[in-house]
């Protein structure tokens, strides 16, 4: 049981991490209206990955093994670019928001309409058929025994408890740090997801390299160890990760997070101007 | 960058990708047709046992359980190494089947158990 709750929290805490701050990210900016389109992606990935899933698991055909790396590579690879954009579009709407230009984000958000939908669908669903299958197997397995069934079920809950508290904390810190932590982990994260989209698709002999490794830290970070479970839940960190992994995983993370915290200094200097000026204290004078 | 700048392509891409994939990467769930085998295979965490070693060219299915404590997955790979096809994420008690169309020649069957590691690696001949 415990493994199957492993497996189950791994699979589903990124996806609950990226929805939480996601969901965090449209309250801070005051725009609750718009959570309806974050909660259509979530829902549309949930019901086509368990669709799919389902026909592959108890109908006439599965997908070939070359096809679920493809398509999780490809999904993945197409995800990192959204999330990407999101993070910059977030910094961009908040430029707005430090100016009370209220308009602004408006109008940004109407062009950002179908990209939240998707970034929400993507984080759910890019590896979501392979989760899905994961969960059937586990159903199938439960005429004979529910144990694997109750450890997937409540390691994704776990998941999901851990993309709310994320939300939780996210709405308790002020916006300049919530963009800041928040863009700052997502550039990690979907590094990972990249990194992951390379490793699919060099499983299915797509892209070549995929036995040079770079380093195989399995013995000091097993796969079944909770803080493995937690580091590939989280960033994607695989123990064994090939050359091609290794180096397109910097290859996105140096600019990327160059041009982040650039974005970020001219966002605060600009900003700043318009900081409202301390109220002075009144100097309590001594009575003689 | 709007955001129907990007997402157009992405749309147009993945429906392409879709049709592309539902042609090309459906396999039967059972191995049908005259030469088709079907083998299981039990990941003990330790070993990797396979029903046999040999089979006829064709669909052969692979019934793999899980009888270990921890996650595991299977193998069928090509006689260089390479991954020819495999289960991914078999969480303990649990079984999936996975159904390889297979040309003659020489093959390995393995297994990876909790701790990463690949056991109970075997040769398995598929005859002309």
């Amino acid at each position: 049981m415990l493994a199957n709750f492993l497996i189950g929290l791994r699979e589903g805490l990124e996806a609950a991490l990226v929805v939480g701050i996601l969901v965090a990210y449209v309250h801070k900016i005051g725009r609750p209206g718009i959570l309806v389109r974050i909660w259509l992606g979530v829902t549309l990935a949930l019901a086509i990955s368990l669709g799919l899933g389902a026909l592959l698991t108890f109908g006439a055909y599965g997908l070939s093994f070359q096809a679920q790396e493809l398509v999780g590579g490809l999904l993945s690879i197409v995800a990192t670019a959204f999330v990407t954009w999101m993070i910059f579009w977030m910094l961009r709407t908040a430029r707005g928001l430090s100016k009370e230009l209220r308009h602004e984000i408006d109008v940004h958000l109407t062009g950002a309409g179908w990209g939240l939908v998707l970034v929400a669908f993507l984080a759910v669903g890019r590896e979501g058929i392979e989760t899905a299958l994961f969960i059937w197997a586990a159903v199938q397995a439960s005429g004979s025994t529910g144990l694997p069934l109750v450890g997937a079920a409540l390691g994704i809950a776990l998941a999901i408890a851990l993309g709310y508290l994320i939300y939780r904390g996210a709405l308790r810190i002020n916006l300049t740090k919530f963009f800041t932590y928040t863009g700052g982990f997502l550039i990690i994260v979907a590094a990972g997801v990249l990194a992951y989209g390379v490793h699919d698709l060099q499983e299915a002999s797509v892209l070549p390299g995929g036995q040079s490794l770079a380093f195989n830290v399995t013995a000091i970070v097993p796969p079944d160890s909770w803080y493995g479970v937690l580091l590939k839940g989280t960033l994607n960190f695989s123990p064994a990760t090939t050359w091609f992994e290794a180096i397109v995983w910097v290859a996105y993370v140096v600019p990327v997070m160059t041009l982040f915290v650039l974005s970020v200094r001219k966002h605060r200097a600009k900003a700043e101007p318009i900081a409202p000026i301390p109220t002075p204290v009144p100097i309590e004078t001594e009575r003689a | 960058m709007t955001a129907s700048r990007l997402t157009r392509p992405a749309i147009s891409a993945a429906v392409v990708g879709a049709v592309a994939l539902a042609l090309t990467g459906c396999v039967a769930n059972t191995a049908t047709g005259t030469t088709s085998t079907r083998l299981t295979v039990d990941s003990t965490g330790a070993g990797c046992l396979v029903s046999a070693r040999t089979a006829p060219a064709g669909d052969i299915s692979f019934t793999v359980t899980n009888s270990s404590d921890a996650e595991t997955e299977f193998y069928f790979l090509g006689a260089d190494g390479k991954i020819v096809s495999e289960v991914e994420h078999l969480g303990p008690d649990t079984t999936r089947s996975m159904v390889v169309s297979a040309e003659p020649g020489k093959y390995f069957t393995a297994c990876k158990n909790g701790a990463g590691d690949v056991v109970g690696k075997t040769r398995f001949t598929v005859t002309g």
